[in-house]
């Protein structure tokens, strides 16, 4: 795995809000049609590293490189017309856009040709949106929000895809069309970090697993018995917290 | 009454014009444009410049004037400021956007010509045409406004709903993070949007011109109009924001045929129609919700996410030290700098005469005025746009008492001040729940509505001349009252002292910084707040007495809104939290444009106040203000020699910060923390 | 400490059945919790779990739907959070909440003089105690905090300049400049690194034993709040799935369940240990 092959190579990153050191020395590397997971508790670092590898939030050391070229100081919007998609957690939609209109703001980055076929095909994959493009997308169910969101980011073809907790407040059957999206991306080949707080599905997804804790990598390693090394970082066994 | 309708339909549609070019920047940029009603008059008075002074004809002069040096200014504005505001504190971008609206008007005297207009013509010929429409009569001019609002609102639905770039700049205002993760660059909107709002605010310039007249003051007050609007519309939607402009326009001239004509009560009544907008919305919201705050308004849960929190960069290195801070108790060095300053200032009055000595006896008493911005923006952090107004009514009460009831003037001054400080609690208790935005609002159409209602009565005004005050006759040469006013700034710069290092003081500054926190150990905000409006008030009422005694006359046009905006810009620029800043900010204000009079060609009179709005524009860059970053310097200075000399005796105090010398706490940090 | 669960002292601070809902969502579920004296209490749960919101019941910034808050056997279900305060109860902030231009010293002196000498605020005005010293008295008082807390060093320096950690104890000491009873803090490791964590973990160790101070911790951190904690209540979903001291938590399969985010019992295959 060296850093010339590497698609996306994330060396040493560190970011602050504010007085909050947010990651510390973190580093990652991805090959073309790799699914990382990215583990960890609530304000471990995770959506902290995805929205620096977006440009959303300026990082203060270290370097992200993606085909490649160093785009650390890069602006959100060229990282994404690169071809890294970020798909926010919470919902990634502009809520008071209409269904169609939230996939036409993605479509405009593709050739004039091309926009329309495009659309078109976003709805096939999703019938539900198609019956409701002229909605409000903020009026749409939590399911329906997270497929406009995964048809947003799937419409250009994107190079890499960094899904933040998209099953989070989902119900069951609703994460595992989720699911079942991002599989069929990972069959088409699409490189992808998942972010996740629960583990098991992310495990059984990913090729590889990153924990962060605290801003660090903790672990990093093969999803197979993940779950015990992650159980033991949540939970704190044979952490030397436990200890004293 | 037809006739009254379409003259309220023209009013209303010019509202409707400023309103929606405030809205649309406030809303994709975050930023709300007191440098509207400045931009208008800017525009307008080119339009004057092209048409009335070069003899264009009317279509290219609009072309020339609206069209395209209105999106010019905006893109120019946008580029060398507002683009660095979205990050920045509420208190950083009213102020920036406050030295824009100070700068404008002397930059268009500079590149136009300085002479008074006394009539603006209409884009219309002259004479004008009439027409009769449904047996009443509409003016061109009326018609045109009408015909501008609607290509307006028609031509900007249009583009919003059926185009790419609409859809992008909706894209913004719904959360700026995610259209910047949709591959758009927000910049390239951001500045479209500001280069339509100028060429909005160009337009409502040139039609509100002939009935406004072509002043800045008349400007601002046309903006108050759309600020109305404005808090209708709750600074977010652009119908709203229309539908109450135009509300406001008909009202006012339809209600005007039911009252007497050219009487002082029905002006009075006009006058006051956009502060009683301002304040039922304002009521209603706060019915419904306990607060009105603007920071909940803005962008998405991500744009939240991804915002700097607490202490954010600039916060951090505007007042990260305990140099300054060691001041706070005890005696230290650092007093030093004022004391010497103070000194050189004393000395002033012995080493000047005649025109300069009264140009700084009026310094001093405008400094004592600018401790109650140190006090109400410093101290409270709280954005007051309206201490003008308690100037005024300090300057006018004292005439009166002093020359209509034949009371000693310096008894006078002092009981104005007391008669002026219920004002200031009041506006504090009917903003106390509003945020900071909404505070400015608040206080700037107060002040708008107190020139209008109160100081343009003739009791006050006696036809510009205002009442003539009588010095005591201690006080009658110009280097005793100079000494006398130096002597009450000295005073009151001992209370402020005082209070800011005592208990008091840690609790307003607490209050300050973090509401939630000084709620948790059990500090009453409202009545922190409370505290430091009446205090400000009385301060302000109390300079605006002694400037009544200086120029013994209290003239209340001197004590406009727009004035009170010029003080607050020379103010920051200088620093708005020391003392020190106070007396020189006083001193430049009256000195440097005595010098600039005397001794530069006449054309250059208003380069000072130019100047001064470009201070408060550069504290977006520095929010300590320019000479406060001197004076640390020199403060710095002064701590290493006598920290050398403690060193050498033994006795030295802990080595302070890592960073030493480094500010007291500036702007930045002044409302709390930035909003997130 | 794992024997304060077992004694019967009355509690400083408990909730019963406390209720919320949010239009039809319920985020709270009938839950009760009770903090006993000089003891540290952990509520944990993953995100969404309704954790912040029984936070904000039993500070007094939302009013439960049903059940009842009661601090020092008396019932404050109804009342403000600035009446609690006077009655002994303190709290910190996740993001903290400080007056980020006084320095630290400063903030515990007039956490100190208000809980002490409230009518300074307004005496101090006319009394020109701004050019003269501190009391003798307040100065110890101050620094033994300062000390106990580790801060002298920094108690010149104003908070903006201090680290996130750093800043929370700032925070923690302002707490206890009031000498409160109860202490709630809300995720008090949150954006802090280990050997940060570290520090604030001491710091609530000897609050507990040199004060006599019982806490609540509202945590993400599963880990930090077990080794710290005499008793722990997990939320998911807004209904208390667990409680018990640290031990019992580890081993409860319930909370591995809802920490791996899976339905099925979680004692079938790879889990067991």
């Amino acid at each position: 795995m060296t850093a010339a092959k590497a698609l996306l190579s994330v060396q040493a990153l560190n970011v602050r809000y504010g007085p909050a050191l947010a990651l510390q020395n973190v580093s990652l590397e991805l090959n073309r049609g790799d699914v990382v997971a990215v583990l960890g508790s609530n304000g471990a670092g995770k959506s902290t590293l995805a929205r620096t590898i977006s440009g959303l939030v300026p990082a203060a050391g270290g370097t992200v490189a993606f085909e490649g070229k160093d785009i650390t100081r890069r602006a959100a919007h060229r990282v994404r017309r690169d071809g890294i998609v970020y798909l926010p957690e919470g919902r990634g939609i502009f809520p008071a856009l209409t269904v169609t209109e939230n996939i036409r703001m993605a479509a405009d980055l593709l050739p004039r040709g091309q926009r329309r076929h495009a659309m078109d095909e976003a709805m096939e994959v999703f019938p539900n949106l198609a019956i409701r493009r002229g909605v409000k997308s903020g009026l749409l169910s939590g399911g329906e929000q997270q497929m406009l969101s995964l048809s947003r980011g799937l419409i250009t073809g994107p190079k890499l895809i960094i899904a933040d907790e998209m099953s989070l407040g989902l119900a069951p059957k609703l994460v595992d069309m989720v699911f079942d999206a991002l599989g069929r991306l990972k069959a088409a080949g699409v490189t992808m970090i998942i972010i996740e707080q629960f583990v098991h599905r992310a495990l059984k997804f990913a090729d590889q697993c990153v924990v962060l804790s605290r801003g660090q990598v903790a672990w990093q390693g093969a999803p197979e018995g993940a779950d015990q090394e992650i159980l033991a970082r949540y939970l704190g066994e044979g952490a030397d917290v436990t200890g004293d | 009454m037809l006739g009254y309708i379409f003259a309220g339909i023209a009013l209303g549609s010019i509202y409707a014009i400023a309103a929606s070019g405030l809205v649309i920047t406030y809303i994709s940029s975050g930023v709300l444009n007191f440098a509207f009603g400045s931009m208008a008059y800017f525009l307008a008075r080119f339009y004057y410049f092209l048409n009335t002074q070069e003899h264009w004809g009317a279509v290219p002069s609009v072309i020339v004037a609206v069209g395209l040096a209105g999106p010019g200014l905006g893109a120019f504005l946008y580029l060398v400021l507002f683009r660095y505001l979205r990050m920045a504190s509420s208190l950083i971008k009213i102020v920036s956007t406050i030295g824009v609206s100070v700068a404008l008007p002397p930059a268009a005297s500079l590149f136009f010509g300085g002479q008074t207009i006394t009539t603006a013509p209409g884009l219309s010929p002259t004479p004008e045409r009439v027409y009769t429409i449904f047996g009443a009569v509409a003016s061109l001019d009326e018609i045109i406004a009408f015909a501008c609002v609607l290509a307006v609102v028609i031509i900007g639905t249009l583009v919003l709903r059926l185009t790419g770039v609409g859809l992008r700049v909706r894209a913004m205002v719904d959360t700026p993070a995610l259209t910047s993760l949709s591959g758009v660059n927000p910049s390239v909107i951001s500045v479209g949007v500001w280069m339509v709002s100028t060429t909005l605010a160009g337009l409502a310039g040139v039609l509100a011109a002939p009935s406004t007249g072509l002043t800045p003051d008349g400007m601002t007050a046309l903006m108050a109009s759309a600020f109305a609007a404005l808090v209708a519309a709750r600074l977010r939607s652009l119908p709203a924001a229309v539908g109450v402009a135009m509300g406001m326009g008909i009202l006012t001239d339809v209600i005007q045929k039911y009252l007497p004509v050219n009487s002082s009560l029905t002006n009075a009544i006009l006058t006051s129609i956009p502060f009683f907008v301002i304040a039922a919305f304002l009521i209603i919201y706060l019915a419904f919700s306990r607060q009105v705050n603007e920071a909940a308004s803005t962008g998405g849960a991500l744009d939240h996410a991804i915002r700097p929190q607490g202490g954010s960069a600039a916060m951090a290195k505007s007042s990260a030290s305990a140099a300054v801070v060691a001041a706070r108790s005890g005696w230290s060095p650092y007093m030093l700098g004022p004391v010497v300053i103070i000194a050189i200032v004393a000395l002033l009055p012995i080493l000047l005469s005649g025109y300069w000595l009264t140009l700084l006896g009026t310094g001093l008493a405008f400094a004592v005025i600018f401790l109650s911005f140190t006090m109400v923006v410093g101290e409270g952090g709280m954005i007051w746009l309206c201490q003008a107004s308690f100037a005024a009514i300090g300057a006018i009460g004292t005439a009166q008492l002093a020359t209509s009831h034949g009371m000693n003037p310096l008894a006078a001054v002092l009981i104005a001040a007391l008669i002026a400080t219920p004002a200031g609690v009041v506006i504090g208790l009917l903003t106390i729940r509003l945020g900071n935005l909404y505070v400015a609002l608040v206080t700037l159409t107060f002040g708008l509505l107190a020139d209008t209602l109160i100081f343009t009565r003739n009791i006050f005004y006696q036809q510009g001349l205002g009442v003539p005050v009588t010095r005591p006759a201690f006080l009658v040469s110009d280097r005793n009252f100079a000494y006398f006013a130096l002597a009450v700034f000295i005073v009151i710069s001992l209370i402020v002292v005082n209070l800011r290092r005592s208990t008091t003081g840690l609790a307003l500054a607490a209050v300050r910084y973090s509401e939630p926190g000084a709620r948790t150990i059990g500090l009453s905000v409202l009545s922190m707040k409370l505290l430091v409006a009446a205090i400000a008030t009385f301060v302000a009422a109390l300079g605006g007495g002694l400037l009544a005694l200086n120029l013994q006359s209290a003239v209340p046009t001197s004590y406009s809104t727009f004035t009170g905006l010029i003080w607050l810009a020379v103010l920051v620029t200088v620093g708005v939290r020391s003392i020190t800043a106070a007396v020189l900010a006083g001193v430049a204000f009256t000195l440097l444009p005595g010098v600039f009079q005397t001794y530069l060609p006449a054309a250059w009179g208003n380069v000072p106040t130019l100047l001064f709005g470009l201070g408060a524009v550069l504290v977006a860059i520095n929010p300590d203000g320019q000479v406060a970053v001197n004076a640390r310097q020199f403060q710095s200075l002064i701590v290493r020699l006598a920290e050398r000399r403690n060193r050498r005796s033994g006795t030295g105090p802990p080595d302070p910060a890592p960073a030493g010398g480094t500010p007291p706490p500036g702007l930045a940090g002044l409302v709390g923390k930035a909003t997130r | 400490m794992s024997a304060v669960s077992a004694v019967p002292a009355p509690p400083r601070m408990q909730c019963r059945d406390v209720t919320v809902r949010f239009g039809g969502v319920v985020a709270v579920n009938s839950v009760s919790l009770s903090i006993p004296p000089a003891s540290i209490v952990g509520l944990v749960g993953p995100n969404g779990a309704g954790k912040s919101t029984l936070f904000s019941v039993l500070s007094g910034l939302a009013r439960p739907n049903a059940g009842e808050v009661e601090f020092d056997g008396t019932d404050v279900t109804g009342t403000s959070a600035q009446h609690r305060a006077r009655l002994g109860l303190a709290r910190t902030f996740q993001h903290p909440e400080v007056f980020s231009g006084l320095t630290v010293r400063e903030h515990i002196t007039l956490a100190h003089r208000i809980s002490t000498r409230r009518s300074r605020i307004w005496s101090d005005m006319v009394t020109a105690r701004g050019f003269r010293r501190a009391g003798q008295e307040e100065v110890e008082r101050v620094d033994s905090l300062l000390e106990g807390l580790r801060l002298s060093r920094v108690a010149a320096q104003p908070v903006a300049a201090l680290s996130l950690g750093m800043t929370r104890l700032v925070e923690i000491a302002r707490a206890l400049a009031a000498n409160p009873t109860v202490l709630l803090l809300d995720e008090p490791s949150s954006g802090l690194d280990a050997q940060e964590t570290a520090q604030v973990v001491e710091v609530f160790r000897l609050a507990v034993e040199r004060r006599g101070v019982s806490l609540l911790l509202v945590e993400h951190d599963m880990s930090m709040v077990l080794g710290l904690c005499d008793y722990v209540h997990v939320l998911d979903f807004g209904v208390k799935i667990a409680s018990g001291t640290p031990d019992e938590i580890r081993a409860d399969p319930a909370v591995r369940a809802a920490y791996l985010g899976e339905e099925q019992a979680p004692e079938q295959g790879e889990v067991t240990s």
